[in-house]
């Protein structure tokens, strides 16, 4: 009878004792996912009634009705803040402008110094409220965000400090857009792109001058987005020096410019496959009728994509078009070269039909 | 009779066995505590990452960036017999709000009209592709495209398995990434955007997945999720737990260490040659999925590269959970097949000099944990019930281990609860919160022991035959949600055909 489970009590006061705090502890996280539940359900409805009453005096501010109205209550302000960031995304610029004047009334600028101290959602929130006042006291204010390590409440303020004061936001945001790998270039693009007086393109300019072969790339990729013509003087530039192949290979997805088909040539015999690639695809958008000798070798490559890519800037070249693409098939000793046109040429033929 | 009984149980006391069962006690005690509190500790992991992502993405606070900086993504959609369905997974694919993309459908030579319904709903036409068969499949008999859809090829091939067809998938993918889809999920818009978001964030990254939720109960518009909800019966709503606990803490709590091991079949974007480096999906294996990222870690690991495989913890795939035992009997031993063929085949991982935490922690849990759980619970069961029998075990002893499995099982659903409620609250009344705890309380009275025996075969069936070819298997699902759709689906939608047979591929929930 040693052996009976029941005697081996140690073992049986800790299951009990297992079962009993287990169960207790359930049971109080039950009862705190329930409150969570009930006060954000509360929450919700009261941002959202807030957020409604204030898209609405804001529509009516921007009807030019000047609606009366009073200093924002603490708890209206995620409310109002949420509506004032909405409406104030949908406008241009000159619109926003027009609201700012009811900003200041209700104390935005107030109510802003608490929360930018409150929580992530409400410090992010108000930086992009802020931005909207388009009010040049906020810059020094938002600065301190930019060096925030939260790449959003960065980007954030980047995107705010911009909206206030462009130059100097420029001048801080682009030496800023090598050191920080955690910015989503989407989002640094569209920064960039929503530029309007130039400063963008400038500063980059200046940070392509100081910049080392890696964020050459980064920046150049920016700056043609912005600025096609700085961009392409860079981009020659990159082309003629003695850069690595990722470079050039960046390069060339960015030449635009008939002038460069010569120093696009050079790279159709590049050692590595995904120059070449580029080179097929740039020499298509910028080549003339003649380039097609050039392109025609790449026909036999052995990496599908430089075929696919040489037989689709073929058909793109001035005077070419699907019929002498076709003789060009029958010419091919290559089968993989035949094979790829065939298939340039059907999704040629699909695109018509669509 | 009592006399009997009473020599009876006093000679099985004495038999040796049976005493090495009571002993054996006590490792069953320890092993319970172990695997509770590992599982706890991986529920705070992921509570810590949940609650900091939530932070970073909670809101749509930046405009969306320049589309042009997402890259593209081919989507490969494997299917088999799944004339009733493909052609409105392809149109809801075709929604999704994702800049540039492709779906690759792939006809794993299915027997019925798969093929024709898409040729017909968009209008396919055979082209002279030139394929680069990159990865070994069965043969491909041809390539369509559609002039109306450019979005939209299909890939003809005889049959091989869920595998080669995501092997012929990738060989005709355009795009640096490509994402695999099951057949029968339903997605959201900006699912797609948001498992390819790390990709942005970060260049390390060579795969990525979301977690996978419970269709049942939701309502389904058009091809896109439009309303959550609670499953109406208690075997998907068991299921719902279950996901809620796997994807919530099972996925997220490893992938702030790198050592995620499964990024489930049903939906998951990979980087396209790192895959086709390792030679693409295996397809002697049902475990497909989990072996890909296994190898993929394995193979990283051994060229000592830097790389990262994350995991979101956006619900960005929904699929419906099998409503009948016998489709849930066969999933689950589908399920431990796969998970035991993946870890088996990669065993030299485990412990390996170059292992890392993929290799010493993650894969040491999986084999201890995940494999050997459900036999050393079932063998637990067993042991309890025969003690019972012979006397050893008193029925308040009994029922006081019970109180306590039960305790820990609820403590973990309960933490997965709290981690969905403080990242996505997507069971918005606190009603739904109380009947989730009321299955989290039930499943452990039938459902989890059933669950251990479906695993535990699982486990015996992997050890008498193990190389067995990749098939696709097959559940019922009773498409419920589709009727739930409030607008009227496009003629060529035939998916709301009630009571249609799934194909189920995927490994683990």
């Amino acid at each position: 009878m040693m052996y009976r489970l029941h005697d081996q009590s140690t073992m049986l006061v800790v299951a009990f004792w297992v079962a009993v705090l287990t169960l207790l502890l359930s049971l109080v996280l039950l009862s705190v996912i329930v409150v969570l539940r009930v006060r954000a359900q509360q929450r919700e409805r009261r941002d959202r009634l807030a957020c409604e009453h204030w898209a609405s005096v804001l529509q009516q501010q921007l009807a030019g009705l000047d609606p009366p109205v009073q200093r924002l209550q603490r708890s209206e302000v995620a409310g109002f803040v949420e509506a004032w960031n909405s409406t104030c995304e949908t406008l241009p610029e000159s619109s926003v402008r027009q609201l700012a004047p009811l900003g200041q009334k209700v104390g935005l600028e107030e109510m802003s110094q608490r929360m930018l101290r409150g929580s992530y959602h409400d410090r992010a929130m108000t930086i992009i409220a802020l931005g909207h006042l388009h009010d040049r006291r906020m810059f020094d204010v938002l600065a301190p965000f930019l060096a925030d390590r939260s790449p959003i409440v960065s980007l954030c303020a980047a995107r705010a400090l911009a909206q206030v004061d462009p130059p100097r936001a420029m001048a801080m945001f682009v030496p800023m857009i090598v050191e920080r790998e955690d910015w989503v270039p989407g989002s640094v693009a569209r920064i960039l792109a929503e530029n309007g007086d130039g400063s963008a393109a400038r500063e980059l300019g200046n940070a392509l001058l100081r910049a080392n072969a890696g964020t050459t790339v980064k920046l150049v990729r920016f700056l043609a987005d912005i600025d096609a013509a700085r961009a392409a003087v860079v981009v020659r530039q990159l082309l003629d020096g003695h850069v690595d192949d990722h470079i050039i290979s960046v390069c060339l997805q960015l030449v635009n410019d008939p002038g460069d088909r010569e120093r696009v040539t050079r790279f159709l015999s590049a050692s590595r496959w995904h120059v070449r690639m580029h080179a097929a695809s740039a020499l298509g958008r910028i080549g003339e009728n003649g380039d097609g000798k050039r392109l025609e070798p790449l026909l036999a490559d052995s990496v599908w994509w430089v075929r696919y890519r040489a037989a689709q800037a073929l058909l793109a070249l001035p005077g070419m078009g699907a019929q002498a693409l076709r003789q060009l098939q029958h010419q091919q000793s290559d089968a993989y070269g035949r094979d790829i046109i065939a298939q340039v040429l059907s999704e040629h033929d699909m695109r018509s039909m669509a | 009779m009592n006399a009997y009984w009473q020599l009876f149980s006093d000679y099985m006391q004495g038999v040796p066995w049976i005493r090495l069962m009571v002993s054996l006690q006590w490792f069953f005690m320890i092993y319970f505590v172990a695997i509770n509190l590992a599982y706890l500790i991986l529920n705070y992991v992921s509570a810590y990452q949940i609650v900091r992502y939530m932070r970073e993405y909670r809101a749509n606070y930046l405009p969306a960036g320049l589309r042009e900086y997402q890259p593209p993504v081919s989507i490969v959609l494997p299917a088999y017999n799944e004339a009733t369905s493909v052609v409105s997974s392809v149109r809801s694919l075709l929604k999704t709000s994702y800049p540039e993309f492709e779906v690759v459908v792939v006809n794993d030579g299915s027997s019925d009209a798969t093929r024709q319904a898409l040729i017909d709903a968009f209008g396919l036409v055979q082209v002279p592709e030139a394929y680069r068969a990159r990865l070994k499949t069965e043969p491909v008999k041809g390539v369509y495209a559609s002039a109306r859809y450019p979005r939209v090829r299909m890939v003809d091939k005889d049959n091989g398995g869920k595998s080669d067809a995501i092997n012929a998938g990738v060989n005709c993918a355009r795009y640096p990434l490509f994402c695999v889809i099951d057949a029968d999920s339903i997605l959201q818009p900006e699912s797609l955007s948001r498992v390819v978001r790390p990709f942005l964030e970060d260049r390390r990254v060579v795969a990525s997945g979301g977690v996978v939720r419970v269709l049942n109960g939701c309502e389904v518009t058009d091809g896109m999720l439009s309303k959550v909800g609670l499953p109406r019966t208690l075997l998907p709503s068991f299921q719902l737990v279950e996901y809620l606990r796997a994807f919530l803490f099972g996925r997220m709590g490893w992938s702030p260490m790198n050592a995620l091991l499964i990024i489930s079949g049903a939906f998951g974007v990979f980087y396209k040659e790192r895959v086709i480096a390792i030679g693409g999906y295996r397809t002697d294996t049902v475990g497909e999925d989990m072996d890909l990222v296994i190898r993929l870690h394995r193979n990283l690991r051994e060229e000592e590269r830097d790389y990262r495989i994350v995991f979101v913890p956006d619900p960005v795939c929904w699929t419906e959970a099998p409503t009948d035992l016998a489709s849930l009997r066969n999933q689950r031993m589908r399920w431990q097949r796969g998970l035991a063929e993946s870890l088996w085949t990669n065993i030299r991982l485990m412990f390996s000099r170059k292992g890392g935490t993929p290799g010493w922690l993650a894969m040491p849990f999986m084999v201890v944990f995940e494999f050997l759980g459900p036999i050393i619970e079932v063998v637990g069961y067993v042991t309890m019930v025969v003690l019972a029998i012979v006397g050893l075990v008193h029925l308040e002893v009994f029922l006081v281990f019970l109180a306590a499995a039960v305790g820990m099982g609820i403590l973990l659903s309960v933490n997965a609860m709290l981690l969905e409620e403080l990242s996505f609250g997507l069971y918005a009344r606190p009603m739904q919160q109380l009947r989730l705890f009321g299955v989290a309380v039930l499943e452990n009275f039938g459902y989890r022991q059933l669950s251990s025996i479906w695993r535990f075969s699982g486990t015996i069936s992997w050890l008498f035959t193990r190389r067995k070819r990749h098939s696709w298997g097959q559940i019922n699902r009773d498409g419920s949600w589709q009727h739930a759709t409030p607008q009227p689906i496009p003629e060529t939608d035939v998916a709301s055909a009630a009571g249609r047979n799934a194909v189920d591929g995927s490994t683990h929930p």
